[in-house]
């Protein structure tokens, strides 16, 4: 069931995921920017330089301390014939040690290996390394390539109790260590440096370093970090609900500084920062969540491009917004995304940010600020006509404010998100639909709703579900909406607890949140879209969840039935297709075996 | 004249001899799941109807590595189509190693890894990970059958350094 909630968040990411805090799991397996394809290194051997098909290498170098007194040594080199297969050995003969050569470390990356178990996402050591591969067998036991892709799919804890097996897993593991460039780590709550500082010593290469702590953290942890990764160019610190994130505003500054290769800073519950001042031409990107009554907040980040400054929502926050976002704009020139989430985002702060021209600009997100008005919609279209992305959830913004997005960004804007809103009507979401040619995604998330129903902004619902109090007594009843769009693909209406008629028509729409839309009736409800994915229903009537799966399967059938086909034992399906039809052009045939493919495609119903 | 029935398409086979001299003829798109395979007749006009041999692989593991390639080409284009598919080619994932023992798991990641069957791999490598994540070192050791090179003293120290790492780890299961 999907949490009700608003929850800001930069909605910047191009093809990351949206959540950023609070999920370890969701982010996208590489990470690091080298993604090499997925070969399986070349076809020479790289010690004997012959092509590798059916070829076991038979040159070896003197072996290395470390391998088994009794390995053979080949004498012979064999040219491409493949070579005598060696006897079979099965495994539960193997009574010896594995035993490697002291080769260039071999082994490979994958960036795209499924990962088929979501649980497990604690620890994850991703390596890319394109070397050459080993193809040494025949002492029985796995050679070190196969060892090293079991072994790359442990958990660090794996991979250190597997240093412990044997000398060979450990120059195994020594090597995976070593080709490390990407981390992400769950911190346990005991003894948490050292644990780190023990994991960080073995990857002296890391490039990108994602933290979940679970006890307080503080500057030793900054500390510790900034010695065993040089090489750092990402970092991202997340909290656990019970931990307390101590770093203050001048410990991040000192090592933010210092950090001459940064590129990417994610930190959450910055409670401590009490006032920052950061200074990198590296940077360029910034998440800072759980801020809180900032003294002082400059950023010299000539390059940077992406911020995003979440603060908590506690009523006595008095950071000076204004003076940050004139900073900002005065440093900060090639910022391209912004997304500030603060009570006490005002009109006055809008101002600031147009004054600054930020030429680049194309996201803009200024969520929970419900001072900002009508006038901040007109001051943001008339100094950024380029905006791809507007949000303004939280805010004061009516019908009018929507009208003038519609006159400014119809070229461009393809998100827009007003949710808590509580000043657009029906009306508003109409025209962004009609004059926006772009749109694919949009959130009306509680906007035709009662707002005197439920205060969404209240510090004690941090999830914003809706009281079902029989009292509904609601001016706002019995709204209708008609949406059509041809490129639509994400809708959200949810909380909109006024409709009680809905009808959609939009082809590309994949995916429709309608949680809490309590007062929708069924026989009212149309949804046109072949391409529909997933319907989240939580809190609606069950009348209407049936009406919703009814609707769905109507589109399904009325395609199944174009063609008679049968099923063939093999799973194969053959049309048959009638001799009139042969005469007349296949090729819409084709198209219309291509449709029913799509239309074939399951709807997730979720409630 | 034509029948309505489907014009079969010629079938294109592949023949692979294994190290016990049996010879296997499988469809082309099957075969062409195994990369040393494809590698080996390529573009370049090495004529299909040659028989290749792969010396290295049993025919034991060759029947399972068409089985499960067979199956895995079945189910892949479906889960590309809808969420019911995924879902299958997960459960087909987790169910089709359960029953095997570690031991012939290495001798099919042997095969794998020769024949270059990239997607057999995958699930290989990760059963085997999954059966010794959280274990004991000794468990893991009469897993492998592997002899510690270790000399006690080295033991120690490194069971000292990495005590921490080993809380929460599962108990021995029964032999594998």
């Amino acid at each position: 069931m999907e949490p009700q909630r608003h929850h800001p968040q930069p909605h910047i990411s191009a093809a990351g995921p949206t959540t950023p805090f609070g999920s370890t799991a969701s982010y996208p397996y590489a990470t690091s920017g080298q993604k090499r394809p997925k070969s399986r290194g070349s076809y020479t051997c790289g010690r004997c330089g012959q092509p590798k098909r059916g070829h076991t290498c038979q040159f070896r170098p003197p072996p290395a301390a470390d391998s088994h007194p009794d390995t053979p040594i080949s004498i012979t080199r064999t040219p491409a014939l493949p070579p005598p297969p060696p006897p079979r050995q099965p495994y539960s003969n193997l009574r010896r040690a594995l035993s490697f050569d002291d080769v260039e470390s071999s082994g490979y990356g994958d960036s795209d290996a499924p990962d088929p178990d979501p649980d497990f996402d604690e620890v994850e050591v991703e390596v890319i390394e394109d070397t050459e591969v080993d193809w040494d067998r025949g002492w029985g036991g796995l050679p070190m390539s196969c060892l090293w892709e079991i072994l790359r799919r442990l958990p660090p804890p794996g991979l250190l109790s597997g240093a412990m097996v044997c000398r060979g897993w450990r120059e195994t593991t020594r090597r995976l260590w070593k080709a490390a460039e990407s981390l992400r780590l769950r911190v346990p709550a005991r003894a948490q440096v050292r644990f780190v500082r023990l994991v960080l010593h073995k990857c002296p290469n890391l490039v990108s370093l994602s933290l979940t702590i679970e006890s307080d953290v503080d500057a030793t942890m900054l500390e510790c970090i900034a010695f065993s990764c040089p090489s750092l160019e990402s970092m991202e610190i997340y909290m656990s609900e019970k931990a307390t994130n101590r770093i203050t505003g001048d410990e991040l500054s000192r090592f933010v500084a210092d950090r001459r290769l940064l590129k990417s800073l994610k930190m959450e519950g910055c409670s401590n920062i009490g006032g920052v001042a950061l200074c990198s031409s590296s940077l360029l990107t910034l998440w800072l969540s759980g801020l809180h009554s900032l003294s002082k907040m400059a950023f010299n980040c000539p390059n940077l491009k992406e911020i995003s400054l979440d603060f908590s929502r506690e009523r006595n926050d008095n950071t000076d917004l204004v003076t940050m976002v004139d900073g900002l704009g005065r440093n900060c020139p090639r910022l391209q995304n912004i997304h500030i989430a603060s009570v006490r985002l005002s009109h006055a702060v809008v101002l600031a940010l147009t004054a600054a021209q930020l030429s680049d600009l194309r996201m803009l997100s200024l969520v929970l600020g419900s001072q900002i008005t009508d006038a901040s919609v007109a001051a943001v279209a008339s100094s950024y006509p380029y905006l791809e992305l507007l949000d303004l959830s939280g805010s004061s913004i009516s019908d009018s404010g929507i009208q003038i997005i519609c006159n400014v960004f119809p070229e461009t804007l393809s998100r827009l998100l007003v949710a808590l809103c509580p000043n657009i009507t029906t009306m508003g979401i109409v025209f962004a639909t009609t004059q926006l040619p772009l749109l694919e995604l949009m959130d009306c998330g509680m906007t035709i709703c009662d707002p005197n129903a439920s205060d969404p902004t209240s510090e004690e619902s941090s999830n914003f579900q809706l009281s079902l109090t029989s009292k509904a007594k609601t001016h706002l009843i019995c709204q209708n909406l008609i949406i059509k769009h041809s490129r639509l693909k994400k809708l959200s209406l949810w909380g909109c607890s006024s409709l009680d008629a809905l009808s959609l028509s939009c082809p590309e729409l994949n995916d429709v949140n309608l949680n809490s839309c309590f007062n929708l009736l069924p026989e009212r409800l149309s949804l046109q879209c072949p391409n529909l994915e997933k319907v989240h229903a939580s809190g609606c009537q069950r009348m209407l969840i049936g009406a919703i799966h009814s609707q769905l399967h109507n589109n399904v059938a009325t395609m199944d039935s174009l063609l008679p086909c049968k099923r063939l034992a093999s799973g194969s399906k053959r049309i048959r297709v009638p001799h009139y039809l042969m005469e007349q052009s296949l090729q819409s045939y084709e198209d219309d075996k291509k449709r029913r493919r799509v239309y074939r495609q399951r709807c997730d119903v979720l409630f | 004249m034509s029948t309505e029935e489907d014009t079969v398409q010629e079938k294109k086979t592949i023949s692979l001899k294994t190290s016990d001299d049996e010879v296997f003829e499988l469809e082309e798109n099957v075969a062409m799941e195994f990369g040393t395979v494809k590698a080996f007749f390529g573009d370049d006009g090495v004529p299909r109807d040659m028989m290749m041999p792969i010396p290295n692989v049993h025919s034991k593991e060759l029947t399972r590595i068409i089985d499960f390639c067979t199956k895995h080409l079945d189910l892949k284009p479906k889960a590309e189509l809808d969420e019911a598919g995924k879902k299958e080619l997960r459960k087909f994932y987790k169910e089709y190693m359960k029953e095997d023992t570690t031991e012939r798991i290495m001798e099919l990641i042997l095969a794998a890894d020769y024949l270059n069957v990239n997607d057999f791999l995958d699930l290989l490598n990760q059963t085997v990970a999954d059966r010794i994540s959280n274990k004991s070192v000794e468990y893991v050791r009469k897993l492998f059958g592997i002899e510690s090179d270790y000399t006690p003293e080295e033991e120690e120290a490194l069971r000292e350094q990495y005590a921490w790492a080993f809380e929460g780890v599962d108990e021995d299961p029964a032999e594998d």
